[in-house]
């Protein structure tokens, strides 16, 4: 049988398919791959021998060897009979059937309809696979400016401020649940719905949770309480805070000196900020900077901003700071009216020359320290007494001062103020610090006795001494007795005021002038015990605890009252040695001295200069006080 | 002077040297500076190294753009590339300074971290640029993209002209040899991997097949066939890396371009915070 094989060519670029017919011979014709096929459809998706074609009445046969798909409607068969006409599908070429031609017992084309994908083109650049960097950073650019600025500007602009004193009082109120307070888009919906349906508007959400990613720092831990309440303390924007926003809180608060003068003084208006020193969102327990340049930065070269300072330089406590300068009592003077009158003074510790206390009392530190005990006065003159410091000196509660002393409590165990002539039995108790009580109460003994008669004493008058009870007294003999009263009673007073009681410890005078009475005026200085040796320092006894008193008190060798036995900067560097020392007990300013000294006035009008007169008023008053 | 000077050695580094001058002047500011409250971005010196940094920033984001558009020499876009990563780098430096060491979960430590990841992506592109660039010739080793891949399409149409004189199943390899791709998806394109490529697959099974085989035409025809596959899984994997060298040469953008503009968007944010609540 002979087959007409005809190949249609498409031309590139038109429409024009050329045919080209080849006359096969033979009984069935095999189709495929192969080169030695007698149908030879040139692709890899073909099989070598893929089907085998037979000339059948009214067409042509295709059967599929080894069941290789012939794809005839859309769908994979084992074999086909065409007509002329109908065409199917083996891999990229179409195979149709045509009318028998003459020539040949029959006729089939054959096409190459598409061509075969050489290589898929895969994304070759990376920027076919991710997206574009344009609209990935318009993405994060309102990404970042919606989630961080609009969003909780709209809350912060749409809040009113709060006043002053509700600041006060939410400062002291935990912070509502984030759960329980209205968000950004409840008051949204709130806010259309009082729009729409009327009512009342909703009040701005107090704080949103990205306003925490505002802070630019934690807050330190005693204003913990206010990290969500950022306007208590940001009254108005671009504002750096104000004094009014911390002295909402704290006005109590007491200064050292007037903030605005020391702003001037400096010549820096920025000091008058308490933001000044005070920085807040660094952490820490509070705002308090610690480091000593809060105040060296002008007191290291004080001159430098302040020509007319009097107040020396401080750089370091163990480089420059001053030689301590304890207030003492350098002189006692008397006044119109007989009160005693001290001259209080600041003067420097210099070991070389020491100072002297002229306070009056005549107490020797190193007799009641004795290490084998002292020995007792009075009714407990046969006792021996073991004596330390805490005796006397017992630190207050705050632990910078100590109990004041008070004789009564402190020395008048021993030194009993009695009043016991030799020969009677019931002792008299003089009061302490009322010299003129003493002299009438010695003066009434003496006249008593002359009175009521059977006076036992050498060179007593006569009719003072053997008179009888009941008998009556001449007038003569009593001017007499009472003569002689007066005498002993002024020998006796003589003798305590300058020796035995009162003598013991104070110095007395004598006036030059008797009474109208005829008596003499005697005046006891009272001890000027100072209660604050250094009051523009701040020392606590407390962590001091472990030390010995002695070993800066230097009282067990003191033998006089006039030793003042304050330390001096050295003894306190051996262990406070600068804040630039890497081991070392702590140096810095506030160590010792406060800024906001409690004894001080609220920070209230300025007080400036006229702070120094009133410290100094301060510390007459303590002294004058302990006098009494 | 050499035709060909690295931007990164650009007139004798005249911008490492000012970059490193400047990160000395910053140090020297900030380490004499101690004020109260301890070294912070809030304090004189960190205002001011907070806005030497923002303007480092906004400059060199404006040389990227503007550097695209240069039609000047080669010269000058060296220089302005040279200055942008040194300054670049001093950013480390001056932000690091600025924030005193103290990072956070807010707004201002993210500002941080971006430009962080701005810089640092950056770097890996000027790693990228100095190192693949080499590799990439030594790779082709003198030829082109072109004209490997026309020399691919060549093995193509003789790998199936080939297929019809063997069996079946050497067919099937070829088949398998044609799927063989360039690219792909972005781990695949920066990988560069030809572990599985498909020429190579077909190679090892078609010289297998071809032991199998008596008549020795077809045995002509199966060496012909192996060396065609031998030659495409060659090529293939060339090109293969090249596109990972581009990949890797421009997949570094991705995080330096928009990061860069999210750091002026959270940089504004910054500024705007810290002075509004002042």
């Amino acid at each position: 049988m002979r087959l007409s094989l005809i190949t249609l060519k498409k031309r590139p670029d038109s429409d024009d398919v050329s045919r080209r017919e080849t006359l096969l011979d033979g009984d069935s014709f095999r189709v495929g791959r192969g080169s030695d096929m007698d149908v030879n459809l040139p692709d890899v998706s073909v099989a070598y021998h893929h089907a085998t074609l037979t000339i059948v009445p009214g067409g042509v046969k295709l059967e599929g060897v080894g069941g290789a798909p012939i794809e005839a409607g859309g769908k994979a068969q084992a074999d086909v009979v065409l007509r002329p006409g109908e065409t199917v599908r083996i891999g990229p070429f179409e195979i149709g059937c045509e009318a028998k031609p003459e020539h040949s017992d029959g006729a089939v084309t054959v096409q190459q309809v598409e061509v075969a994908a050489t290589t898929h083109r895969s994304p070759q650049r990376i920027a076919d696979v991710l997206p574009s960097r344009r609209r990935l950073s318009w993405v994060l650019v309102l990404a970042a400016l919606v989630a961080f600025l609009a969003w909780p500007l709209s809350t912060i602009l749409l809040r009113t401020a709060p006043d002053p004193s509700s600041v006060v009082v939410n400062a002291m109120v935990a912070p509502q649940k984030a759960a329980d307070r209205a968000g950004t888009i409840d008051t949204l919906v709130a806010y259309v719905k009082s729009e729409t349906e009327g009512g009342e508007k909703p009040a701005a959400p107090v704080y949103t949770p990205m306003e925490s990613w505002w802070l630019s720092g934690p807050m330190s831990n005693v204003h913990a309480g206010l990290a969500e309440n950022c306007s208590a303390c940001h009254l108005r924007p671009f504002e750096m805070t104000t004094n009014s926003a911390c002295l909402a809180c704290h006005a109590e608060t007491k200064q050292h000196i007037d903030v605005a003068s020391h702003a001037d003084a400096a010549n820096a208006p920025e000091l008058a900020r308490c933001g000044a020193c005070h920085k807040e969102h660094v952490g820490g327990e509070s705002p308090i900077e610690e480091a000593s340049a809060v105040c060296t930065d002008c007191h290291g070269d004080l001159k430098a901003v302040l020509p007319a300072t009097t107040l020396y330089d401080v750089t370091d406590f163990a480089l420059q700071h001053p030689q301590f300068r304890p207030t003492l009592v350098t002189g006692v003077g008397t006044n119109v009216d007989g009160t005693l009158q001290p001259t209080v003074e600041r003067a420097p510790l210099d070991p070389k020359f020491p100072l002297v206390e002229q306070s009056g009392l005549k107490f020797p530190h190193d007799v009641h320290l004795n290490k084998d005990g002292v020995r007792g006065l009075g009714r407990v003159a046969d006792k021996t007494f073991d004596m330390n410091c805490q005796t006397c000196h017992v630190s207050q509660a705050d632990g910078e001062l100590m109990r004041p002393i008070e004789m009564e409590r402190d020395c008048g165990y021993c030194h009993e103020l009695v009043f016991q002539p030799d020969n009677i039995d019931v002792l008299r108790e003089l009061p302490h610090a009322k010299p003129v009580e003493v002299q009438e109460i010695v003066h009434d003994y003496y006249s008593a006795r002359v009175l009521e008669g059977g006076l036992n004493v050498p060179g007593a008058p006569a009719d003072s001494a053997r008179r009888r009870p009941g008998q009556v007294m001449s007038l003569a003999a009593r001017s007499e007795g009472l003569e002689w009263a007066s005498q002993q009673a002024e020998l006796e007073l003589k003798r305590i005021m300058e020796v035995s009681l009162c003598g013991d410890c104070h110095v007395a005078q004598a006036a030059a002038e008797p009474d109208s009475r005829g008596r003499t005026v005697w005046t006891v200085q009272g001890a000027l015990l100072q209660r604050h040796w250094m009051p523009k320092a701040w020392f606590d006894h407390g962590p001091h605890f472990a030390m010995d008193c002695v070993s800066c008190h230097a009282a067990t060798t003191s033998k006089s009252a006039t030793d003042v036995l304050m330390p001096p900067i050295e003894n306190c560097r051996d262990c406070h040695k600068g804040e630039q020392a890497g081991a070392s007990a702590s140096s810095e300013c506030l160590a010792c001295h406060e800024f906001h000294v409690d004894r001080l006035q609220n920070w209230s009008p300025p007080h400036g200069s006229a702070m120094v007169e009133r410290r100094n008023a301060a510390e007459r008053t303590t002294v004058a006080r302990t006098t009494q | 002077m050499s035709a060909h000077v690295s931007f990164l050695a650009h007139e004798r580094f005249r911008w490492f040297k000012r970059s490193g001058w400047l990160c000395l002047l910053v140090i020297v500011a900030y380490s004499a500076y101690a004020p109260i409250g301890g070294r912070n971005g809030g304090t004189w010196v960190g205002y001011g190294l907070g806005g030497l940094g923002a303007l480092i920033i906004l400059w060199l984001s404006w040389l990227g753009v503007k550097k695209r558009g240069f039609a000047a020499g080669a010269t000058t876009i060296r220089g302005w590339t040279s200055a942008h990563v040194y300054l670049g780098l001093s950013l480390i430096v001056i932000a690091t300074l600025h924030s005193g060491f103290e990072f956070g979960w807010n707004v201002h430590t993210l500002a941080y971290a971006l430009m962080m990841a701005v810089i640092l992506s950056g770097a890996f592109g000027v790693f990228a640029y100095v190192r693949y660039p080499r590799m990439m010739s030594e790779n082709m080793s003198g030829q082109s993209v072109a004209g490997l891949r026309r020399e691919m399409s060549e093995l193509d149409a003789r790998l199936a002209r080939l297929s019809q004189r063997l069996p079946d199943s050497f067919a099937d390899q070829v088949k398998i040899a044609l799927e063989a791709r360039m690219g792909g998806g972005f781990f695949q394109l920066l990988s560069g991997s030809s572990r599985r490529c498909p020429a190579a697959r077909a190679r090892d099974a078609a010289r297998v097949l071809a032991d199998g085989l008596t008549d020795a035409e077809q045995q002509a025809s199966a060496t012909e066939m192996l060396a065609a596959f031998s030659r495409k899984a060659e090529i293939a994997a060339r090109l293969r890396r090249d596109l990972s060298f581009k990949a890797m040469m421009d997949v570094w953008l991705w995080i330096h371009v928009p990061m860069t503009l999210a750091l002026i968007a959270t940089l504004t944010a910054h500024v705007f915070i810290v002075f509004f609540y002042w």
